[in-house]
């Protein structure tokens, strides 16, 4: 403990590293058969504010015979200052080095957080390879949807779960309990690999690669008997999203092609709102959180949404808790619903037209109409907002320069809303516009589709912050560099397993943070592998080609 | 309405968190106790929580006073099963003096080197005769800037021990101005001729008024 005191001194954010928050979970280790490290490969706040994370934590520690801790990624200083010390990576709750645990699982939503995983293997002093690891070493399995196409990352993993994991994680460690022949001994990998291989939702690349065996995901038919956590960590630091959650439902009815959720998350299965009002009750009881947040992929299509807003006003506003509905669509947007939002706080407002012209919205199936947009803009500004977020895409499939040029037009329509409903002109508006570059993920309509260039993007970034004429809109664009890897890892087959490697090796770390991300180390990995990223990112799939993911059913 | 103070400490790993998280900590632990707080009026309600001294991370307090408004006019006995590891509020009470009447601070500090034992009891002299000099100067971070400052009359009933690590004991100027951990570690900073420890840990005891009463 000394030795962390020393180092937790100089480093930034030390409670990322303590431990010891309300509602975290201590067992007596020498009382537990199985003991489980969920790793996050990003730092606390990001992990925390992870709702599966929370889900499989609460899951596993509800098994009497199971411990299950955090690991997040360290920041650089710690990163260093553990190298230093020769402090391996250790579970937040008991500080022990992971590398003793039976078994580390990573939950993995982000490609861009490849090089952390090998990160965090390589301190904890897990050799990175699956066939460089013997029964002396933990289990590393991982899961999330990056499973959708485990290729990249499959010399990494021995087991991969595909698809919902809060029941298939339960089964996976009661079979490996049941291989262990000691407590304090490790099961037969083999063993287990194999009998767990045979399982819906899991993927094991030493077996199924050596039959073309084809993987389903695994799905948890009814969420209102599902675990959910309402007993959970309530962080002593500021987290990315500092407020209680409730998962209303899974799926979406819109099938966006772009969009990798609504096309493997199906079919939608909702919660009812007795469930949901319970559990936010309690979520919110035990937490002493003042804002509770309602998540879904589309938080308006849920069917009882102002009952259960209702339900959950009622109990929320004398205690000041007030509701956040951070994913809603302008086509559902309503006088009532904006009433039940800002009962007790203002919330910002956020709308994702995705597409500038009614065309291209068409064609990428986002159903929204402009009309849709500036009736709830004028919705929201009647009702006294004087911010809204715009969030845009540009490299769409059969974009054009009409269709970048609309997305301008949009925005100075917002204004105009604004300008013709506010009841106060003096206070001004800030209408902030977003695009990110697309990226063509797997298993949607768009998997084969190609990427624009870096160099096109940026193009298109320019033409439109030309057509901008109007201080009140602020335009922000993403890097497209770190789409341009996103997209290359996303299509990506088991050559990049040593692009990944070579990139970590190169100093890749964090790279889901702009301020870290370094194109360079990434093009040298891939020139070190023989490799062209273009092959990946850019290139359109040919038809007839066989895609690496398609072995994953969804 | 009732203004209530509690004496409570943060150690060990609470140790960790900052001034403003520990905030928040504090609002959402008495909510989940059933506190009912006493909120501001206006577009983003908040409650009246005051902490008297802020607490530089990483340093712990067996002495934190804070000031909460809320209906009824006690705290449940229960109160500590809600509340992270390393913080426990001792007393409640209700106070008429202003915490802006603090005016020392009782701190234990150890400073740690890697010596042998015999080493330590020299360093140990050493680092008294530095501490209680009748002028010691460094430079201080202030709101407007950083500053030339003599600390020496701020510091009070310097003693020095030593154990297993050097430990100093003192009385620390709490307010107008605050002598604090960073203040500690500048010392050593600007002293070239003094290692610096691999690690200072501080501990706060007990809090006085300006006459040394202890305030409450």
């Amino acid at each position: 403990m000394e030795t962390i005191e020393k180092i937790l001194a100089k480093v930034q954010k030390p409670a990322r590293y303590t431990g010891g928050e309300y509602n975290q979970i201590i067992k007596d280790k020498t009382k537990v058969d199985v003991r489980v490290a969920l790793c996050f490969p990003d730092v606390y706040e990001i992990g925390m504010s992870n709702l599966g994370l929370r889900i499989i934590y609460g899951v596993l520690n509800n098994m009497e015979n199971v411990w299950c801790e955090r690991v997040f990624s360290p920041w650089a200083d710690m990163e260093e200052q553990l190298r230093e010390n020769n402090i391996p990576l250790y579970g937040l709750e008991s500080y022990d080095t992971i590398k003793d645990f039976d078994i580390i699982a990573f939950s993995l939503g982000y490609e861009l957080s490849y090089t952390n995983m090998l990160n965090m293997l390589d301190l904890a002093g897990v050799p990175l390879k699956r066939n460089e690891r013997n029964d002396k070493n933990p289990l590393v399995i991982a899961g999330g949807s990056c499973s959708l196409n485990p290729n990249p990352i499959s010399d990494f993993i021995d087991l991969f779960v595909v698809g919902d994991g809060e029941e298939i994680i339960v089964e996976l460690v009661n079979l490996y309990n049941d291989l262990k022949a000691d407590k304090d001994e490790k099961a037969n990998k083999t063993k287990f690999l194999e009998k767990s291989s045979i399982l819906d939702g899991v993927y094991v690349p030493s077996i199924h690669d050596k039959t073309n065996t084809t993987i389903s995901k695994r799905v948890v038919k009814n969420l209102d008997t599902a675990f959910f956590p309402t007993r959970t960590i309530v962080p002593s630091m500021s987290i990315v999203h500092d407020r209680t959650v409730l998962e209303l439902f899974r799926g979406c009815y819109h099938k966006c092609k772009f969009c990798q959720a609504g096309f493997t998350e199906h079919p939608v299965r909702s919660r009812s709102v007795e469930t949901l009002t319970k559990q936010g009750i309690e979520a919110i009881t035990n937490s002493g959180y003042d804002e509770i947040g309602l998540l879904s992929l589309s938080t308006g299509d849920y069917k009882d949404l102002s009952k259960l807003c209702d339900n959950l006003l009622k109990w929320c506003e004398p205690r000041k808790v007030s509701l956040s509905l951070p994913s809603l669509r302008a086509s559902n947007f309503n006088v009532e619903l904006l009433k039940q939002v800002q009962k007790v706080r203002k919330s910002s407002l956020t709308f994702a037209p995705e597409a500038g012209s009614q065309r291209l919205r068409d064609y990428i199936n986002k159903d929204i109409t402009e009309g849709e947009l500036f009736d709830a803009c004028k919705l929201a500004f009647e009702n006294g907002w004087n911010s809204v977020k715009l969030y845009f895409m540009l490299g769409l499939p059969t974009e054009t320069d009409d269709d970048v040029l609309a997305i301008a037009k949009v925005a100075h329509s917002v204004l105009n809303t604004w300008r013709e409903h506010t009841n106060n002109k003096k206070r001004g508006v800030r209408i902030t516009l977003s695009t990110s570059c697309f990226i063509p993920k797997p298993h949607t309509p768009f998997e084969r589709e190609e990427q624009i260039s870096v160099k096109e993007y940026l193009r298109r970034v320019s033409l439109l912050k030309n057509a901008i004429q109007s201080k009140m809109i602020t335009y922000n664009w993403h890097s497209p560099d770190q789409g341009y890897v996103e997209a290359a890892l996303s299509r990506g087959d088991k050559g990049l397993g040593a692009v990944i490697e070579a990139a970590w090796r190169g100093g890749a770390r964090f790279d889901s943070w702009s301020e870290c991300f370094s194109l360079q180390t990434w093009l040298n990995a891939f020139a070190e592998c023989n490799l062209n990223i273009d092959d990946y990112a850019t290139k359109k799939r040919k038809e007839n080609e066989t895609l690496p993911w398609s072995f994953i059913k969804v | 309405m009732y203004r209530i103070r509690c004496l409570y400490s943060k150690k060990d790993k609470a140790a960790y968190i900052s001034h403003l998280d520990f905030m928040s900590t504090i609002q959402r632990s008495l909510i989940r106790a059933g506190v009912k707080l006493i909120y501001t009026k206006g577009f983003n309600p908040h409650p009246y929580i005051s902490i008297a001294l802020p607490l530089s991370v990483g340093v712990e307090s067996e002495c934190e006073l804070l000031d909460v408004e809320i209906t009824g006019n006690s705290l449940p006995k229960n109160i500590n099963n809600f509340m992270p590891d390393g913080v426990e509020i001792h007393r409640t009470y209700i106070s008429a003096r202003k915490l802006s009447n603090i005016q020392w601070v009782d701190v234990f500090i150890e400073f740690i080197y890697d010596f042998r034992d015999d080493e330590k009891a020299k360093y140990s002299k050493k680092l008294l005769k530095l501490f209680s000099a009748d002028s010691l100067i460094i430079d201080k971070k202030s709101k407007s800037g950083i500053k030339s400052t003599d600390i020496a009359p701020f510091i009070k009933d310097v003693n020095f021990s030593c154990e297993e690590n050097i430990i100093m004991t003192a009385k620390l100027s709490a307010q107008n101005p605050t002598i604090g951990y960073n203040d500690i570690i500048q010392v050593f900073n600007q002293n070239n001729d003094i290692q610096t420890p691999d690690l200072i840990k501080m501990k706060r005891i007990a809090i006085y008024d300006k006459d040394m009463i202890l305030f409450k």
